[in-house]
């Protein structure tokens, strides 16, 4: 896992500082020319807009201020720190903020994948068996040509494996989701969104175009420290939510057996060749299967890899128009939601 | 007169607080005290400067606080008076979400035996259905498709299974917000929420989170206790009895290629179909009653008392961006 808090703190006392430095006194020289010419030709209105936006500017410098300090506590708040309040919270590695947001959508996406591989698992077995035919020959009859009785012994696994198809849409769904927040987490990991700041400071001092400058400052706190944040705590969640004994069973047993460990279904087709077909259904779905599992697994996946990271996605958009309304200006959230 | 019984109606609510285990008093505690602090240091600060609208600034967020004491207090003996009300039903020391996540385990407990039941059931009418008869004799052929009938019963068995295969993934998905609730509504969100709601720039953060926790903490378990509670008096009563048959044995299957040629497999196929028909009724009542409305019921209720909850500590939530998540 690359180091976050590194990529972030050397962006903010590098480029993302000397862009600051750059803006801020580039305003400074700006706000000072009005205010000259607001003196030179006794202009009150423009002295008095000179003035609000100097204070604006050291708002809006306050907020970066408390926006580095707010990185740097995040890096320094571990998730040991928190585990206290959460009952088996102590059970995951000690992260900070930002590496234990990604952990937990690495760890959903783990977990909707080995829901998807059982769910996949069950369909492809329920393919093998309801298209395996029989045929018996009935006494002597087949001398002169095949006369006797033929049937698919497991073709009713065939309806049973609707409910598998709708549990396998939503594993693969929660799958791509997991992976879909994630890549949104990277991308604010990176640190792109800390150019926002120089760039909004910058723009919340220009006539016209203060809400615009405090949009893109507001979304990069909302985005840089909210959506992180709700994640982080959702890291905490013990094992057992998640990944209660049976699921543990579940993953364990499609992986570890010595039949099945390292291949595909397809490889224990071929090997069932030389297998009796009850032998073969043995191997597969044993008597006892329990073939609600996979289907409990769906509905699990779905909370951990689209409920919550979507939660953590509407907090931040909706921490951008709080945050705004600091700044100065709110900002209609009703077409941004839109994208969730 | 209104102060008063407001008053008295918070004593009331702290009597039960002795009952409150709950690991979640010390960080709201330290919250409090940490705010406490904080307002006490912005009102010396102003005090010593002159700085008058700091020093009021200062007494109205002590007010929030001791408002947030009285939320505290008042969740404290919510929180008590639910989990002894849990003790005397469970017999158990555990909390009211924990015995809601009995009851979800016990009705999904119900669908996975009809499930796996019925997965056996499929299993021997598609043997039979797919049974057939053929004979050739010097290039000629003849084909009978004796069992055949049965298949008229497989369109029927898939929509049955994909529906309880959906009222599986529902019990899994409330299953995990239910054992999240347990350990994360009071023991995290509660503390983090008060913490929060103690300043002025986070309050309205600090309010949502608060009724997050009281929503997962109290009415999610609540609507669940309650819809259990509803659905098995309904159960018992004559009038479920039409929907829910008293034996729920599916019939036997059985049929034999060889007399095709009469109606005795079309007849006791079509018996089958008739003596499992009855059970559809009762499928249909667990995936759309049992399940469906139990969750979606469950979760328009706590997605309400988000809000209620929400706008009473200081917080207005729009539920319709919220109702996207349900």
């Amino acid at each position: 896992m690359v180091d976050v808090c590194t990529t972030m703190i050397d962006l903010m006392t590098g480029s993302v500082l000397q862009l600051m430095a750059i803006a801020s006194i580039t305003l400074v020289l700006i706000l000072a020319l009005f205010m000259m010419y607001s003196k030179s030709i006794s202009n009150e209105k423009l002295d008095i807009w000179s003035r609000t936006e100097l204070v604006q500017l050291f708002i809006s410098i306050c907020f970066v201020v408390l926006f580095g300090i707010i990185v740097t506590s995040y890096c320094a708040l571990t998730s040991d720190s928190l585990a206290i309040f959460v009952e088996g919270g102590t059970q995951k590695p000690n992260l900070n903020i930002f590496e234990a947001s990604e952990a937990y959508l690495l760890e959903t996406a783990q977990y909707s994948h080995q829901a998807l591989n059982v769910n996949r698992y069950y369909l492809e077995a329920f393919e093998m068996f309801k298209t395996r035919n029989r045929q018996l020959c009935a006494d002597a009859m087949c001398l002169f040509g095949y006369t006797g009785d033929s049937w698919s012994p497991y073709a009713g696994l065939s309806p049973v494996a609707g409910a598998f198809y709708v549990s396998f849409n939503t594993t693969l769904f929660s799958f791509l989701s997991a992976l879909n927040f994630l890549l949104i987490l990277k991308y604010i990991l990176s640190g792109i969104l800390l150019f926002m700041l120089p760039l909004g400071t910058f723009m919340r001092s220009v006539p016209f175009m203060r809400k615009f400058g405090a949009l893109l400052m507001s979304v990069a706190i909302s985005f840089i420290f909210i959506y992180p944040l709700i994640l982080s705590v959702f890291y905490l969640l013990p094992k057992d939510v998640l990944f209660w004994e049976v699921n543990h069973d579940v993953f364990t047993e499609y992986q570890s057996d010595d039949l099945i460990a390292g291949k595909s279904n397809f490889d224990i087709l071929a090997d069932s060749f030389e297998m009796g077909q009850d032998e073969f259904m043995d191997v597969l779905l044993p008597v006892g299967t329990h073939y609600e599992v996979p289907l409990y697994l769906a509905g699990m996946s779905f909370i951990a890899s689209v409920f919550i990271p979507s939660f953590a996605l509407l907090a931040a958009i909706g921490a951008v128009s709080y945050v705004t309304r600091f700044l100065g200006e709110e900002v209609d959230l009703s077409r941004v939601i839109q994208m969730v | 007169m209104k102060k008063a019984i407001l008053l008295l109606a918070f004593v009331l609510l702290l009597t039960s607080t002795s009952f409150a285990a709950g690991d979640w008093l010390a960080p709201t505690m330290i919250a409090i005290v940490a705010s406490v602090c904080i307002l006490a240091l912005l009102f010396m600060f102003g005090y010593a400067f002159h700085l008058d609208e700091l020093t009021m600034t200062a007494k109205e967020e002590l007010y929030q606080v001791i408002v947030v004491a009285l939320i505290a207090g008042s969740l404290l003996g919510i929180s008590g008076a639910l989990d002894s009300i849990s003790k005397g039903i469970s017999g158990e020391d555990e909390s009211f979400p924990a015995l809601a996540l009995e009851y979800v385990n016990e009705d999904s407990a119900v669908i996975s035996e009809e499930f796996n039941k019925l997965a056996y059931f499929s299993n021997e009418i598609g043997s039979a259905g797919s049974r057939s008869l053929s004979c050739t004799f010097m290039s000629i052929s003849i084909g009978v498709s004796g069992c055949g009938g049965y298949n008229a019963m497989v369109g029927t068995m898939s929509t049955v299974f994909q529906g309880l295969g959906i009222a599986m993934a529902e019990w899994g998905s409330m299953k995990f917000l239910l054992g999240f609730a347990q350990i994360y509504a009071f023991g995290m969100l509660l503390p983090f929420g008060l913490f929060l709601r103690v300043f002025k720039f986070t309050r309205g953060a600090g309010a949502v989170i608060i009724a997050l926790a009281v929503a997962l903490y109290v009415f999610l378990p609540t609507s669940i206790f309650l819809m259990h509670n509803i659905l098995v008096d309904f159960e018992a009563s004559p009038a479920a009895a039409q929907l829910i048959p008293a034996d729920k044995v599916l019939p036997n299957v059985g049929c034999d290629p060889y007399d095709g040629f009469d109606l005795s497999n079309y007849n006791s196929a079509k018996n089958v179909m008739l003596s499992a028909s009855g059970l559809y009724g009762y499928y249909a009542y667990l995936i759309v009653v049992k399940t469906t409305l139990t969750v979606v019921v469950s979760v328009i209720v706590m997605l309400a008392g988000l809000r209620f909850v929400s706008s009473l500590a200081g917080a207005d939530v729009d539920v319709s961006i919220l109702g996207r998540l349900a």
